[in-house]
This record gives C-alpha cells, structure tokens and sequence, in this order.
C-alpha cells in the first residue's frame, strides 16, 4: 500500500472497490463451478463479459462511454433480467424436467450476474455503495457454501481488502476532520495489525477441504446437515439424509448431529420432562445435606457454612405429575422401499433365463465370484468395463430398506459400487444371480444400500458392441408350441426388415411392441392358452407388463440377440414426495423388464412397455437447448390460432407502439384534473419531449430548451410560433419562483403547443433524415 | 429620477428602452459588435471587471471611452509601462508645505470607469496594486482606507501576440475579472461603414462628445435590480454541477473557484435582466460561460474544445420532478 493511496483518492483508490468486487465474483464462481455441469459455463461467459467491460470502464477512468448501457432504462431492464435469469432458468427446468440446482445456487448465479453489471455503473456513489453490500454479502455467502480449499483464501484476501479500504476511508475522513497536524499521521500500525493477524489466523487455523459451514457449525445457525448427501445439496440444505423423520417431535432428530427443532413442537430435549413430569417448586424447601466431620468442623470454626456461587446442571426432585402426551411407539415403515436419487429406475430383484412357453425359469445362482475393492470411505467398488466408464454417466442412488427384508438385495444395472453404512466386509457379499446382489444376512428396516451406477443412453452405445449369439446360448433359447394363431418370429423378422443388425433391429422391435400392444395390467390369459405371446401379439394386443416383457425377450432372442426377463421394480417419478425427497416403492410398482446381453457380458436395460421410461443421463446443453426448442415448437403448434392471433396483435402494436403510446400519454393529459398551472406546463413539457424522443429525436441533455429549438431551426425545421411561445411559458414555469401564469390561458397555450408539437411535427425533423 | 425597484409594466418597458439606447450608442461606438458590447454590458451590470485580449486597433480603447461617456461616469485610462509604478494607479501623499500636512493625490482608480491599457506591461507589483481595487472597490494607502466608485468598473486590455517585456497576469488577478472577451476584426461591410463614419462624422464628434445616456445613479439602480434577479435552486445546482466537471476534466489543471462561481451566477442574472426577465435560465449562464471560464479557469491549449466537452457532460435541468 502506498503513501497516494491513503493521502488522495488516486487511481488505487478507485482499484480497491473494483478488487473487491473482483474477489467477491471469484468466490462466487468457485462455488458455483464445482458442479461440472456444462450449463454453468454458459452463465460464466456473460458475466466475464460484465466485469471485463467494468474493466475497462475503470481504465478509461469513465471517458468511454459505453453506449449500450447508457440508457436507464435499459440497465434497469439488466438488473432485473441478472437476477430473474437463473430463476427462470429453474422454472423452465422444472417444466421441462431438466435438472436444476437448488434456489441458493441460483440466487448467487444472479446476484453474480448484477455484481458485475453493477460494476460497470459504478462511478455513481450510490451505486457504489450497493456495490459494495452486495459484493461483501455474495463474499460471505458463497463462501459458507463452497467447499473450494481456495475459498477461504480469498475470502481471506477479500476481507483484508475491505479492511485496507474502510481504514484508509475513516482516515481520510478523519485528516478531513482534524485540525491538529498529529492527529494527521498514517495509522499503518493500526492497519499491519488489523489486516495481518487476521489474515494470518484464518489462513493457519481454516481446515482446508472442509467447508467454513463445516467450521462453523455450532456457532451458526444450520439445519443440520454436512455430510453433502445430496450431489446438488451444499451444507444444510436438502442434505437431510442423516434424519431419521418421526411422527412427532420426540422420534425427530439427527443421527449423526445434534437434536434439531425446527417446529414449535416439543423436541428430544423435553422428552425428560415428558417422562418425569415438569420441574415444580415448592413453598419452602428444607434441604439436608450429608456433611463429613470436617466439614461440621469447619462450619463451627467459621460459624457459617461455606457457599458455592458456580453454575451446575440441576435435576430437581420436586417435579409435577407426569403429563405423558405421546407414546413413544415405532414408526413401520409404509413403503417397501424408499428410493432416493434420480427416478424412473429399474431395480432388479430377480433374473429369468428360460421359457418353456407358457412359464419363465429363474436363473441360478451366479457362479461368477464377486471381487469387491473396499475404499476408506465405506464405498466397495466392482469392476465395470471401460467403455462403460467412458460413455456413461455416473450416478448415486440411496435405497432404503422399509418392509422389503431379505438377503436378496435390490440391485441396480451397471453398479459400479455400493455402501451399506458401516459395513466393511466385502466377502459377506455375493451374487444372487448375474447383476444381482446377494448378503450374507438379511438386510434389516431403516437401512440404506447408496449404490453407484453408471447410466447409459441406447443410442451412445457402440455398433460392435452388441451382436447375435450363438443358438446354444442359454439366452437365446426358444422353447415354442406352434399353434394357429400366428408365429410372433415371423413378425419379428417382418418388423426389422431391411434393417441393419445390431441396435436398428432391438430398437425397433422395442418400439413397435410399446405402439403394437396397449397396457393392461388387469387383463388375464386364458386358461386354454397354449402360446401366451402370440396370443398377446396377434389376438389380444392388450396384456400386463411381463407379457410385453416377456414377448420382447422372445423376439429379440428369435431375431439372433441374448436377451433375459428381469423383474424387480419400477420407482415411478410421480411417486416422489418432495417433503422427504424420496420415491417410496409399494408392493404394486412389480414390474418386469428386459435386459440384453453384451459380448462383454454386461447388460443393458430395455423398456418394452408403454407407461414405463428408463433412466437416461442428464442431457447436455445443446440436447436441451434441442429439446426446449423442439417442446416450444410443439407447443406453438398445437396453440397454433392463439399464438398467429397474438403475433399479429403483436405485430400491430409493434408497428404502431408509438402511435399507441402518443396516444394513451395524451389521454392522459387530457384528462388529468390539474389547478396548478406550472403542472400542465410541465406535464405538456414531458409530452412534448417524449414525442420527440419516441420518434428517434430526443432531446440531448446539455442542450436548453431554448438551444434545442435554435439548432432544430438551424437544421431547416420551421418551429411552430405555438412552440416558441410554450417554450417562454415553459422557461417561465421551470425556472421562475412565482411565474405569474393564468390557468385558462396556460390550458390554451399547452393545447395549442400539443397540436403543433405533434408526432408529424417530430418526424419532419432533419435530424431523422440526416441519420436515414 | 430612479424607482426602486421594477414594480409596473411602464417601469420596466423604460428600463428596456434606456437599454436599448445604451445599446444603440455603444454599437455607434463599435460598430458591428453586438455580442461583444451585450457582454460587456452583462459585465458591467454584474459588477464584474472586464479583461479584453485583441490585436492592437480593435476598438479596446474606443469602446471604454465610449462606454464610460455612455454610463455618465468619470473615465480614466492607464497606460502600462514597466516602470509603472503601484502609486501611478492609487495615488500618492505629498507634503503640502503651507498646511505643513501631507494630502493625498487621488490617482486614476478612483474613476467611474478605469481603462488600464495593456495591464500585462506593468510589472507584477504594480499590477497587485489593482487586486484590492477590483474585489473590495477600496484601496489603502499610508494606512489610509478609500473607498472607490460604487460603479467602479476596470476595463484592462492585453496584447496576446507581443510577449517581450510582459508580465503575465497572475492567476489571482485574473480570477478577480468576471471576462475575458476577444474583439476580433469586424466584417467587411462593417469596415466600410467605420470608414464611412471616420469621413462624414468624424469633426462633429470631435465637436460634440457622445452625451450621457445614463441618468445620475441609473448604473447603481440597474446593479441593484441584477442583484434581485431569481435563481431558482436547479439552475443553482447546474451551475454547481458544471463547476464541480470544471474542476474534474483532466485538461483542467485550475478549476472554476467559489469566487469564479458567484461572478458565473451575477453574470448570468445580468444577462437575463438585459433580456428583461427576472429569472435566470440555462441559456443565460451558457450564454456567459465562455468568456467566464476562460478567464477563471487554467486550461491547456484546445480551451474552446474543452469548454464545450464541460458543458456537454452535465444535463440542463429541465423537468426534474
């Protein structure tokens, strides 16, 4: 720091806040980036844009006028779309069912946005000072969120910034205010110490890795949670994962943290008074306390006993009656299973390989052994192919055990790993069947198995990857009785004719039977029924969902491809309870898929039927942006009247917005009720003005009225002698203390400057056809 | 005889026909320069002092005579040399012998009208001598406080070309002008009627001297109602606002001074009387500004580039409600 800097507000001076908000921004983006999705980048380019141009604005010490941002109301127009952006960005997701972050990631995003446009405003003090709140605020905020070891840093830098700042600033005022020469020297070793301890201490003493809510916690209000449960949750929102939820407050708590009361309910803490009953107080209290002879001695010698003033914790015997409210009782569990992570998803319970044409054979047991890496964390880890880990997604799930008990445990497709609390013993794990786990003890209630898997889109697959197997492949086996009703293998061959083997042919089979065949999950066979599924394909078109399954399976195994029956269950998104931020599985989401074999013997889930989706990764950016241009297209369709009616009304208005806005405005100021006649003066003044300046030739600023009129008649425009005179009524009204002006007199000649200073009037000004 | 203040219609329609003639006169004087002449009536009128800069032979002397005829008041001119000395300009004590006291000589500042020809000839102390005269209108000699004219008025005239033996005016004196105006030469139609004139009239003048248009005190009453002109709070607040651009333009290394600002404000009150209003506007201090921050501001070379860059960047109030 300089001697300038803390004699004269020089160039630094004018660094220091544009610093601020700089390392403000930073943290904010630090925070914001971690997520890794493409789509924070889009709103890191605008905003890089704002500040570079703040930048520059400060190097051009404000002699550059930047012309796009010079109208007011355009900037005010900026304010509102940075903060409204991001949220509208969330309501389209939310519509559109894209995934959001949550409100805290997008206010910060927007408060970002207004950061840095505010910068480019900021030679006006106001604006200055806002600037300033925002920027320390935003510094705060994002840091307590971000889990960046650099964050702290920085916030660390920043506040030593601040510091620097306010001290030279109190300084300054204080050399302003003082008279007295010493009261004039520099305070450097008030500033070494305020800005170096501190910013020692927090750089030494911040854990860095964890976050500064992390640190905090006690010290600050939390809702609780830390552990990050949530990939898009930051500390202590949508984190409660820990929880264990209850009927009433006295079942409600953290596991892992302390008891935290968010209703005004009772809590765990009033639990002891529950039981015992409230503390009571009595009218007198005789109080006997055992005393060792020593203590007798002392009192005799000193003739009082000694007293003890220090604070301790008290359990008071007298107590009122009981007054037992609740029972604690137990909570069951009211689902099976309770899914927490993204929804539709399959999960497998059981394989079927074989078909004897009217009954599916479940797979034996797997006889591959289960190699299971067990990580620090608690996470085992399986190995998966490569090309899996390269083309897919990576996802977590938390399922939680309700009333589904049993060693089997319900197993996702290409799991890559998966955490049962505490658990660290891999060998008491195996395979059930292929894909499907198996423990070594029934997994009890209220447990939870957070698997990672990997979400692959059909149509990333590669080509080679998937081909015909040969016919003694247990997954390509046929077992048929032909009948009359039709061979379903002939219709598989019809259905994929001319097509190319591989992922054309499954794709297509799949999508022809989810349109071929209409769900119906009460519809049962008939008992005479030799070929289940040429009765479903050929007579009856309707069937529950094993019977698309299982003729699917069927098919594609007539067409060459291995393919084996899964059921399991189907979490269904319109199960999600926000509340608990879970899909709680019931005993009617069974459901049945299919699942095809890869030559790397890894499988990929298939939904034949209709009503059911799988899983797909998260789409990018541009396959959103795809999607929401194309939904818009559909929706604009099918409102196709409504929106050609709205556009051409749009249009006319478009076209005729000043012809509108003329005359609404002069409405207005005809019908106003107005005495004073400095007000119609005045009103008639702002009309005329905004006509000019709605027809492309408003008033420059420096210019009077007076040097306003001379250059549009040097310019060859004929002012009206009506405006001529409004203009002295004009001057007089604004400038004048007490105008002598007669209201009669003043209407007339405000109407007549009205009828004169009309749109036309404007538009023949040479100005417009200069620029033309 | 004098009203004290303008209170009817025919007071003020007489106000503006003495004007006029005024005005009449002092272009027979100058001829074809009636912004230089509305200037230095504004000045006048304003109580401020007037600096003209021109070439030798525009007209400088000329129009402070005709001015001081004009005004009826008492000229008195000033050649500056470098031996001039302070007391040339104030006067001197000198010991009578036969009332064995010393008396003061009054010297040419105690004039109605004080032309001081090429003010940047005489050396800095001479030209100090004139500070006390042209803020306070007294000066002190030997102890000795005198009080000067009510309608003192200094009309000092400097050469821009010849610098040889000057003495640049210091920025204390030049703040203490409210003008600096430049004649420059008059168009050619106007040098046919000056040399028209020169033949035709010229003995008559010389016969009979331009006579009074101001009545005993009219000055003074005409200063005192220019000091009653309103000014409305906003055009205060733009005047301030174009002092405060003054003084942050980087081409500016001296801005416009609390004393610059008084003498923009009584300027632009005494053009907006000389156009018969009682209040000012926008277009009187623009009107003014020019010859005002000329003078009372330090500007490096393109001064009329950066004068209009001043103006430009502070909106006139216009509706601010």
């Amino acid at each position: 720091m300089s001697t300038k800097l803390l004699s004269y507000p020089g160039a630094l001076w004018h660094l220091l806040p544009w610093l601020l908000t700089g390392f403000s921004w930073l943290i904010c983006e630090l925070t914001l980036q971690p997520l890794g999705s493409s789509w924070v980048s889009l709103w890191t380019v605008p905003a890089s844009l704002l500040l570079i141009c703040g930048i520059l604005r400060w190097a051009s010490h404000y002699s550059v006028p930047l012309r796009w941002c010079g109208s007011v109301r355009l900037q005010q127009a900026l304010y509102v779309l940075c903060l409204a952006a991001p949220l509208l960005y969330s309501a389209a997701g939310i519509k559109f069912g894209w995934p959001v972050a949550p409100l805290e990631r997008q206010l910060l995003r927007g408060l970002s946005l207004l950061l840095a446009v505010l910068l480019i405003r900021r030679q006006e003090q106001k604006r200055d000072r806002i600037l300033g709140m925002l920027s320390f605020f935003i510094a705060l905020f994002a840091s307590a969120l971000s889990k960046n070891p650099w964050s702290p840093i920085l916030l660390s830098l920043y506040l030593t910034l601040a510091l620097i700042w306010l001290i030279c600033k109190f300084w300054q005022y204080s050399c302003e205010m003082a008279t007295i020469q010493r009261a004039r020297r520099r305070p450097w070793g008030v500033l070494s110490a305020f800005i170096a301890l501190p910013l020692i201490t927090l750089i030494v003493l911040t854990d860095i890795g964890r976050t500064i809510a992390y640190q905090m916690q006690g010290f600050i209000h939390s809702s609780g949670g830390t552990s990050g449960g949530h990939e898009l949750a930051l500390d202590g929102v949508g984190d409660g994962a820990n929880s264990v939820s209850g009927k009433n407050a006295s079942s409600t708590g953290f596991a892992d943290e302390d008891i935290f009361m968010e209703s005004q309910e009772d809590s765990l803490y009033d639990v002891m008074s529950e039981i015992y009953g409230e503390p009571r107080t009595g009218k007198e209290i005789n109080k006997a306390i055992a005393l060792r002879p020593q203590d007798v001695a002392f009192i005799k010698n000193h003739g009082v006993a000694p007293k003890s003033e220090r604070a301790s914790r008290t359990f008071q015997l007298q107590r009122s009656t009981p007054t037992r409210r609740y029972q604690l009782k137990s909570q069951p569990a009211d689902a099976l299973l309770y899914v927490e992570g993204l929804t539709p998803l399959h999960i497998r319970l059981a394989t079927y390989a074989q078909f004897d044409g009217t009954q599916w054979q479940e797979e034996q047991p797997y006889y591959r052994s289960l190699s299971i890496q067990l990580k620090s964390d608690g996470w085992m880890m399986l190995s998966i192919p490569h090309w899996i880990q390269e083309l897919s997604q990576p996802v977590t799930h938390e399922i939680k055990i309700g009333q589904y008990v049993s060693q089997r445990l319900p197993t996702i497709n290409n799991l890559a790993g998966f955490r049962i609390g505490r658990v660290n013993q891999p060998n008491w794990f195996s395979w059930a069947q292929d894909g499907l786990l198996h423990m070594i003890r029934p997994l009890p209630s209220g447990n939870s198995i957070e698997q990672r898997t990997h979400l692959l889109r059909f149509s990333d697959l590669p080509v080679p990857q998937i081909s015909k197997a040969p016919e003694k492949d247990i997954y390509r086996r046929i077992e048929v009785c032909h009948h009359n009703h039709g061979d379903w293998r002939v219709l598989a061959r019809q259905w994929v004719t001319d097509l190319p083997e591989g992922w054309p042919q499954i794709n297509t089979v799949i999508e022809r039977l989810r349109s071929h065949a209409q769900l119906d999950p009460d519809f049962v066979l008939p008992d005479d029924c030799p070929d289940p599924i040429a009765h479903f394909l050929f007579q009856s078109h309707r069937g529950p969902d094993y019977l698309f399954a299982g003729s699917a399976v069927m098919m594609l195994r007539s067409l060459g491809y291995p393919a084996r029956l899964i059921s399991g269950f189907y979490a269904r998104p319109e199960d999600y309870d926000l509340r608990s931020d879970q899909t709680p599985i019931h005993a009617d989401d069974i459901h049945f898929w299919i699942e095809i074999r890869l030559p790397d013997f890894s499988w990929v889930t298939l939904e034949p039927t209709p009503g059911y989706y799988l899983l797909q990764p998260l789409p990018s950016f541009t396959e959103r942006l795809a999607m929401l241009s194309k939904q818009s297209m559909q929706w604009l369709l099918t409102h196709r009247w409504l929106n050609g009616t709205g556009l051409l009304l749009s249009l006319l208005i478009w076209y005729f917005r000043i012809e509108l806005r003329n005359l609404m405005a002069s409405r207005y100021w005809k019908w106003r009720v107005e005495s004073d006649p400095r007000r119609i003066v005045i009103a008639t003044l702002r009309l005329l003005l905004q006509r000019a300046q709605w027809v492309g030739c408003p008033k420059p600023a420096h210019l009077s009225l007076a040097c306003w009129f001379d250059e549009s008649a040097s310019a060859t425009l004929l002012i009206p002698r009506e405006l001529l005179v409004f203009r002295q009524l004009a001057e007089c009204a604004l400038y004048d203390s007490f105008p002598r002006i007669d209201i009669h007199q003043t209407r007339k000649l405000c109407e007549a400057a009205l009828v004169s200073g009309s749109l036309k009037f404007w538009r023949s000004h040479p100005a417009l056809h200069h620029n033309e | 005889m004098v009203p004290d203040k303008l209170t009817t219609s025919a007071q003020v329609k007489q106000t503006q026909e003495t004007l006029l003639r005024l005005r009449v006169a002092l272009n027979r004087t100058l001829c074809g320069k009636e912004a230089v002449i509305e200037h230095v009536l504004t000045c006048l009128f304003a109580r401020g002092h007037l600096l003209i800069e021109d070439l030798p032979g525009l007209g400088k002397t000329t129009l402070a005579k005709g001015l001081a005829q004009a005004i009826g008041g008492i000229m008195a001119r000033v050649q500056c040399t470098p031996d001039l000395l302070p007391s040339d300009i104030t006067g001197f004590s000198i010991f009578n012998q036969q009332t064995r006291a010393f008396e003061f000589q009054r010297g040419p500042v105690f004039a109605d009208v004080l032309l001081i020809d090429e003010i940047n000839r005489a050396t800095p102390r001479t030209q100090s001598a004139l500070l006390e005269a042209m803020a306070e209108r007294q000066i002190t000699v030997d102890n000795q406080r005198y009080t000067l004219s009510d309608t003192f008025f200094v009309i000092a005239t400097q050469n821009p070309c010849e610098h040889h033996g000057t003495y640049p005016l210091p920025e204390a004196q030049l703040d203490r002008f409210g003008m600096r105006l430049e004649i420059g030469y008059a168009s050619k139609q106007h040098e046919v009627e000056i040399l028209q004139n020169d033949v035709i009239i010229d003995l008559a003048r010389r016969r009979e001297p331009l006579s009074a248009i101001l009545e005993p005190g009219m000055l003074l009453y005409f200063q005192e109602q220019v000091a009653r002109i309103q000014v409305v709070p906003c055009i205060q607040q733009y005047l301030v606002d174009l002092a405060h651009a003054t003084r942050q333009h980087p081409q500016v290394h001296l801005g416009l001074s609390p004393r610059g600002l008084l003498m923009w404000q009584r300027l632009a009150k005494a053009r907006a009387f000389l156009q018969g209003r009682h209040f000012v506007i926008p277009d009187d201090l623009l009107h003014v500004a020019q010859p005002v921050l000329s003078i009372h501001l330090g500007m490096e070379s393109n001064a009329d580039n950066i004068l209009v860059a001043i103006i430009q960047s502070v909106p006139v109030p216009i509706i601010d409600s």
